[in-house]
């Protein structure tokens, strides 16, 4: 076992070169100088003067060869240094520490909101087929599909904060702030699952074992608590957990509509103003977050699953 | 307690990196002011004079004010803020300020390396801030003392912005004790938080969720014209529009009341001169264009401009009327606002090209030439004085190419007109020169201006005394109550 997880750090290296890269990229060929629309925000003009944009280039590299740009920062980030925002002239390290625990708060509670709703009810819809609770999560999942997140955000706002003064609008200043945008990111996340929850479950019921331990005279409780649910959930926990990356990533909008200072708030802020150290520091973030999930998985699933431990 | 909900942030919390939040809220304060019709007038200089050869120029500095901190502001300590800020911020990096002297404890001198008559609308601008020595000393400006009516409490990035009541402020003494601004980037947030009871000023909200609270009595709807016009820059050095009749009968054939019915819902007004009239430099006495599209017709058939293979399209020896009107999509209403200019056009018979396309790539077209209309917005009073902009986009050493005016367009009454105002700093006298600029601007059109943005700000009921400022320059929160 520890010699795969060693493998899987020092794969990480050439992913996460490689992605810098790719953005780095990116940004040299999205049109308009990067200086002039840093200064846009900085100085709050479309039409900064041009010795500010000289000054700028300078102090953005620009006036070198994109290699040297790329280099320049890349020797920078191996020596420990992330650079700073050229938009509040904080350094990154800072930047980036500030938001991401919000954003980890955020969609470990939208994760936690998928699990208690999805596997429950899916359970349920998947012992019970045809059923009116299988009916009532169905129609659930298809709402929960086809109306987008920030939709549901609204909505919940309208209810719970306006109408029923239950829960604050938006800002950030404590857990209960979190409450509305963690359910609403987690709703798309909330409706595949209990999808395959209940299929799965389904499946699992149509087993030879199940049949068996019922036919052996157990009670059909016992046998869905100890052998079905073990061994129904794990495709979901699987699926779940490849799925947290991507609730880091869709955070954005809903960051954004909820006024949370958050990572996908500081990932378009960044982009949007071309503050490129900052966002590559974003980007390292989302790569990391994505390569350490990835691992997790593969852990758990080495360590619930015999057959899959092949050297 | 008083809550904005506003969408930007401050960015960060030294003033002379970025001041415009921290000046907006009341908690610096700068030599020069700007008033409600956005005009420079006294702050923390009570009058300031230029010599003789326009290089020196002198405040008089406002006696018995002190820093939050408690120490006295001096021209000892403005010397040092604003060498501070000149280090920090590139808002001056076109000033040019050679050295900045304390004369005594009242008087301040800015020596120039040449002539720049907009210094003092530079000395409003919130990244000239006046620190006290403490905050100076910082560094890394984490805690300003400035001398405003509030004072600086804390900020959270992208989150918030809290000042307290200075009891001891030279001027009128706030009523609120406390201000809490929200940074909520989504109109539809800010007007929930407002409904929500957690706001009690939701800023800038568009016209389609101000239309909500028309009905509310519970609600007061405040808007503003801004110092920002939309209008249409002419290509004058080629295509149709190099002729001067053609670009006249443009004023007349579009209706400009129409684009804001249709695509502000109403909200604006059409713009007569290039400044709006409700501020200090605008043209008071130009009258708007009316929609005659006959008359713009006669004009185009005067010019040479008729439809002589009645295909519905004017043409002139042998040429087809088919423009370019280039615009960008930032702005969410100019490309609804192009289609409907192209169907105006259209009843008169040219025939319109829209080209919708990012800020970034529709600048690269104006500079080069590659369009024959260009629709933008344009922002007027970035430091609140007409120089700089007039400078830029319509003398002619400045409009061939970053100005945002016409493209190659000159006129040596109106650069002759421009020259003589930058000799001179009585107010009522560069007042009368830009007026005839402005006459010289509609009346040879190297641009149409069309609208005025305006600002929408909602507040509830309870609070009383908000009023808003015509270059985003002040919220004015010391004189806001709550009821």
């Amino acid at each position: 076992m520890p010699s795969f997880i060693l493998i899987r750090f020092l794969q990480t290296i050439p992913v996460l070169i490689g992605i810098t890269f790719i953005v780095f990229t990116l940004l040299l060929f999205s049109p308009g100088d990067p200086a002039v629309i840093n200064l846009r925000a900085v100085m709050n003009t479309e039409h900064p003067p041009q010795e500010a944009i000289t000054a700028m280039r300078i102090e953005m590299n620009l006036d070198k060869p994109w290699y040297i740009q790329y280099w320049s920062w890349i020797s920078r980030v191996m020596s420990g240094d992330m650079g700073y925002s050229y938009q509040s002239r904080r350094s990154t390290i800072e930047e980036i520490g500030r938001a991401f625990p919000v954003t980890l708060i955020l969609s470990t509670m939208a994760m936690v909101f998928s699990c208690v709703i999805a596997i429950p009810l899916g359970i349920l819809s998947g012992m019970r087929q045809n059923s009116i609770i299988d009916h009532f999560s169905r129609a659930l999942s298809i709402i929960g599909l086809s109306i987008p997140d920030f939709f549901i955000g609204i909505l919940g706002i309208m209810v719970f904060s306006i109408y029923l003064h239950w829960l604050p609008v938006a800002g950030y200043q404590g857990l209960n702030y979190l409450i509305l945008p963690a359910f609403a990111l987690s709703v798309g996340l909330c409706a595949i699952s209990m999808r395959l929850m209940r299929t799965s479950m389904a499946e699992v019921l149509e087993e030879d074992y199940i049949r068996t331990a019922i036919s052996k005279g157990l009670s059909k409780h016992l046998v869905i608590q100890r052998h079905a649910i073990k061994n129904a959930i794990i495709p979901v926990i699987t699926y779940m957990g490849t799925q947290y990356g991507w609730l880091f990533g869709s955070s954005m909008i809903i960051e954004s509509l909820f006024a949370i200072p958050g990572l996908g708030r500081l990932f378009v802020e960044s982009a949007s103003t071309r503050d490129i150290m900052v966002l590559q520091g974003c980007v390292l973030i989302f790569a990391l977050v994505f390569v350490f999930i990835n691992l997790g998985i593969d852990i758990l699933q080495y360590l619930c699953d015999p057959q899959g431990r092949v050297e | 307690m008083l809550d904005i909900a506003a969408p930007w942030d401050a960015k960060t919390s030294d003033p002379h990196v970025n001041g415009a939040i921290a000046q907006r809220m009341g908690t610096t304060e700068t030599l020069v002011d700007i008033n409600d019709e956005a005009m420079i007038s006294p702050g923390l200089a009570t009058s300031w004079e230029v010599s003789g050869d326009k290089k020196t120029w002198t405040f008089h500095l406002r006696e018995g004010v002190k820093f939050h901190d408690g120490t006295p502001f001096t021209a000892q300590a403005m010397k040092k803020s604003l060498e501070d800020s000149l280090k920090k911020s590139k808002t001056f990096s076109s000033v040019p300020i050679q050295e900045i002297k304390a004369v005594n404890d009242n008087t301040l001198e800015i020596v120039l390396t040449q002539s720049f008559p907009s210094l003092p609308a530079y000395m409003a601008k919130g990244e000239s801030a006046a620190l006290s020595e403490s905050s100076i000393d910082q560094g890394d400006i984490s805690i300003p003392y400035s001398t405003g009516p509030f004072i600086f409490s804390s900020y959270s990035p992208n989150e918030k912005f809290v000042a307290i009541k200075n009891p001891d402020y030279w001027g009128k003494v706030p009523s609120v004790d406390e201000v809490v601004y929200h940074v909520v980037p989504e109109a539809e947030t800010r007007s929930l938080m407002l409904r929500g009871g957690d706001v009690d000023i939701a800023q800038i909200l568009t016209p389609t969720i101000t239309e909500g609270y028309s009905s509310d009595s519970s609600y007061t709807i405040n808007t503003e014209p801004i110092s920002r016009v939309r209008l249409i820059s002419y290509n004058c050095e080629e295509g149709p529009f190099a002729d001067t009749t053609v670009r006249q009968a443009m004023n007349y054939a579009i209706n400009r009341q129409d684009l804001i019915d249709y695509v502000l819902e109403g909200v604006g007004e059409p713009a007569t001169s290039l400044f709006p009239p409700t501020m200090f430099w605008g043209n008071k006495k130009i009258q708007p264009f009316s929609y005659n599209p006959e008359k713009a017709k006669t004009m185009l058939s005067d010019a040479g401009w008729t439809d002589s293979n009645n295909d519905g399209i004017l043409d002139k020896d042998g040429e087809k009327f088919s423009i370019s009107l280039v615009t960008y999509t930032e702005r969410a209403e100019l490309p609804p606002m192009a289609e409907i200019i192209q169907d105006q056009l259209k009843k008169i018979g040219i025939d319109v090209e829209v080209k919708a396309v990012d800020i970034d790539t529709s600048e690269n077209l104006k500079n080069s030439g590659d369009f024959d209309m260009y629709l933008g917005g344009r922002s007027l009073l970035n430091a609140p004085d007409p120089d700089w902009i007039l400078m830029a986009d319509y003398h002619s050493s400045g409009s061939f190419n970053n100005g945002y005016g016409p493209y190659h367009w000159k006129n040596e009454e109106l650069d002759d007109l421009l020259t003589q105002a930058r000799e001179l700093t009585d107010s009522a006298a560069r007042k009368e020169i830009y007026d005839k600029v402005q006459q010289i601007i509609n009346d040879e059109a190297p641009v149409s201006v069309l609208s005025y943005y305006v600002n929408q700000d909602v507040t509830s009921k309870n609070v009383k005394g908000y009023r808003m400022h015509p270059t985003e320059f002040a919220f004015h929160l010391e004189d806001v109550s709550l009821s």
